[in-house]
């Protein structure tokens, strides 16, 4: 169904804020994904204004009546916009700062700092550090993993772990301790 | 609108999100607002919808534009003109987003983590949003809720508003266009505050002018410049009492305005907060009632007996006014006008549910306590304080204890004149959780432990008054360990949850007014 909005905007489930591509990969890296959390975080950034809007649909009440209606939800997503502002790190940096059950206030504080670090990686690189972040419970910056346990969540894709977290040392975005590496703060 | 009672509507909805959860509370548009406590509102999320609520009132009562909806509100109801229904709904469609992202982000800046109350709430969610997006350009130097409260309040108040008196306003057809309302002001707000030059005399106006007053003038200056009309601080207080001395010329319900700026803050909090009203089921009961000479078998004593784990068997003997019994039930005598004794249940199992009343008129409540206690039940005796302030005065409790007496006129004009009096105060807050999550301030005076004056509340409305309680001369709060009539009070309460299902102070057909005074202006109450 169309928006009132006009023609570029695409009705959405709560799925679909990830692109299923992305969505694919962390489910087979064993990044979970709280749709809901993820919404609620993305429609609570002002940088989601003009890319995500609820519209509310209002049941008819008899004329003259004020009574206690139940309003439908519903989400849609400006896609040309949502390109225009890098959707992908907008949505990376949420599942980034929610991975690990922190709650919707605490997500909120943690994003404009993960989403900054969102928008300097490649898209393999913002995977990675969600996979970090997954790994240690939301705290990619305080806890070191062993280089074989990132491996083991790429499983086929191992030999790919090395490389990237390389190129993220180069850059300061990632450091290697006796434990194992965890991302810079 | 035409027959609405303004009094049920809801015009600023607080809901779950996806809505099928429910509302969860509502500002009526006009003087009050209500959390629905039915669904088992609770917790933390209970006081965030409180201060939601409550924050509708604030920008209600401080605004040129609040005080047009609660003075047309309150002229239009009941049987007030169409046109002024069409108008008091026009204003009221004209305000929603102003003030749905006022509140929203009000409760989420007002309480601990409290946007995780809003997961899942897109609607919420994007009220919130927009916002901070229109504050953002402020909050590099101010806070959000500094930067809400002028922001929000200034586009609450446009300069033509000021330009009617009350009764041209009354007469005015919002299919006329009468002027920008609020939510268009916000948009042209937006862009605005995209000026640098805007901004940056804003920012200005508030860095560098020292009363409110001069800082709002020196904000709609700017404003003015990028075409918003806005009032000026002078022009309101000068237009405000006016108006409301207008409508107090009115019949009906008389509104005082207040100076928010001076007095005990907390003692303003507490008054604001016991304008909440809570639902704790979805409309009242019918009645059905008998005397105590015919009531016959349909309502045996046995059908009124209950049992209480602490308390035992007992039966409630209720002293209630007719209007109260009115106000929780349908089905009220007409001819009914004085307080009257009764025993009082209720009946959820049967459909419409029913509350009971076995009528004893004005019989004295000793001799019928007397032969209750010939029964193996105890009797449990329960009224209101409206029903002690609009009765004669001959009504005895001597010989009984404990009374428990239900606070349902404004709680802190009463317990303000037992200070003047200087009556010493005892007050325990006692929480109670199960289906209706509530708390009850109760009230003893004068180390009489007889009677207790409950005020049955939210948490937030508890905390008011408490706040505003402890520490006062001649006031003791105590431990709710320490309360004596633990178990009778627990009693009491299941019979109020069960037969009540509206818990407000005042709205009384026979309440006398208030005092009318005009003072300088600050925010106005109905």
């Amino acid at each position: 169904m169309n928006s009132a909005h006009g023609a570029d905007w695409t009705e959405i489930a709560g799925e679909g804020i990830l692109t299923r591509s992305r969505r694919a990969r962390l489910t087979r890296l064993g990044v979970k994904v709280n749709d809901t959390q993820l919404v609620s975080l993305i429609a609570a950034q002002p940088v989601s204004e003009d890319v995500l809007t609820v519209e509310i649909t209002f049941p008819p009440l008899p004329p003259g009546h004020l009574g206690m209606i139940v309003p439908k939800t519903r989400l849609f997503i400006n896609k040309p916009k949502a390109r225009d502002i890098g959707w992908d790190a907008v949505t990376a940096a949420g599942v980034y700062v929610l991975t690990g059950s922190a709650s919707l206030a605490t997500g909120a504080q943690l994003f404009q700092r993960a989403l900054r670090l969102m928008r300097v990686l490649s898209t393999a690189e913002a995977d990675l550090a969600i996979v970090m972040a997954s790994l240690s419970n939301g705290r990619p910056t305080a806890v070191s993993i062993p280089s074989s346990t990132i491996e083991a969540a790429y499983e086929e894709d191992a030999a790919k772990v090395m490389p990237l977290l390389s190129g993220l040392r180069k850059r300061g975005i990632a450091i290697e301790d006796a434990d194992g590496w965890r991302l810079v703060d | 609108m035409d027959g609405v009672s303004l009094t049920e509507a809801r015009t600023f909805r607080c809901a779950t999100d996806p809505v099928e959860h429910g509302v969860l509370g509502y500002h009526d548009g006009v003087d009050t607002w209500t959390l629905d406590l039915a669904g088992g509102l609770g917790g933390s999320l209970q006081s965030f919808v409180s201060l939601h609520e409550r924050s509708h009132q604030a920008l209600h009562e401080t605004t040129a534009w609040g005080t047009a909806m609660t003075v047309l509100g309150l002229a239009a109801a009941p049987g007030g003109s169409a046109t002024t229904n069409r108008l008091w709904e026009w204003m009221g469609r004209g305000c929603t987003q102003t003030h749905e992202q006022f509140a929203t982000l009000a409760a989420v800046e007002g309480s601990a983590n409290g946007l995780n109350h809003l997961t899942g709430n897109y609607t919420y969610l994007q009220y919130y949003r927009s916002a901070c997006a229109l504050l953002e350009p402020l909050t590099h130097e101010l806070t959000r809720v500094t930067a809400a409260d002028l922001i929000y309040r200034l586009t609450m108040s446009p300069a033509w508003l000021l330009e009617f008196d009350l009764n041209s306003l009354l007469g005015c057809e919002p299919a006329l266009h009468p002027g920008a309302t609020p939510d268009q002001t916000l948009g042209d707000l937006r862009r605005a505050l995209s000026d640098q030059t805007a901004l940056t005399g804003l920012l200005s106006a508030v860095r560098e002018q020292r009363t409110y007053g001069e800082r709002w003038d020196a904000a709609a200056q700017v404003l003015r410049t990028q075409g918003i009309q806005l009032h000026y601080w002078a022009e309101y207080e000068a237009w405000l009492p006016k108006f409301i001395d207008e409508y107090n010329r009115l019949p009906g319900r008389a509104m005082v305005l207040v100076d928010s700026t001076a007095g005990d803050p907390s003692q303003i909090r507490a008054e604001a907060m016991q304008r909440e009203r809570l639902t704790l089921h979805a409309g009242r009961l019918t009645l059905k009632w008998g005397t105590a000479q015919t009531s016959g078998q349909s309502l045996t004593p046995a059908s009124f007996a209950r049992t209480h784990e602490e308390m035992g068997p007992h039966v409630v003997l209720a002293w209630l006014h007719p209007e109260v019994l009115r106000k929780q039930s349908v089905g009220v005598p007409e001819k009914w006008a004085a307080p009257r004794l009764g025993l009082l249940a209720c009946d959820r199992r049967v459909e419409p549910s029913l509350l009971l009343w076995v009528d004893f008129d004005d019989a004295p409540p000793s001799i019928v306590a007397a032969s209750i206690r010939k029964t193996p039940l105890a009797p449990l005796l329960m009224t209101t304080l409206y029903t002690l302030q609009a009765s004669d005065g001959s009504i005895d409790f001597r010989g009984w204890a404990p009374v428990f007496i239900t606070v349902d006129t404004p709680m802190i004009e009463f317990l303000q004149s037992a200070l003047d009096r200087e009556d010493s105060l005892s007050y325990w807050v006692i929480g109670t959780a199960g289906s209706r999550y509530l708390d009850h301030v109760v009230v003893q005076f004068n180390e009489d432990s007889a009677l207790n004056f409950v005020y049955t509340c939210s948490v937030m409305t508890s905390r008011a008054v408490d706040d505003w309680l402890v520490g006062k001369e001649g006031v003791t709060r105590r431990s709710a360990d320490e309360f004596t009539h633990r178990a009778a009070l627990a009693a009491f309460i299941e019979h109020l949850i069960g037969c009540f299902w509206l818990i407000e102070l005042g709205r009384w057909p026979a309440i006398p007014a208030p005092t009318r005074a005009s003072r300088r202006a600050g925010h106005m109450r109905a």
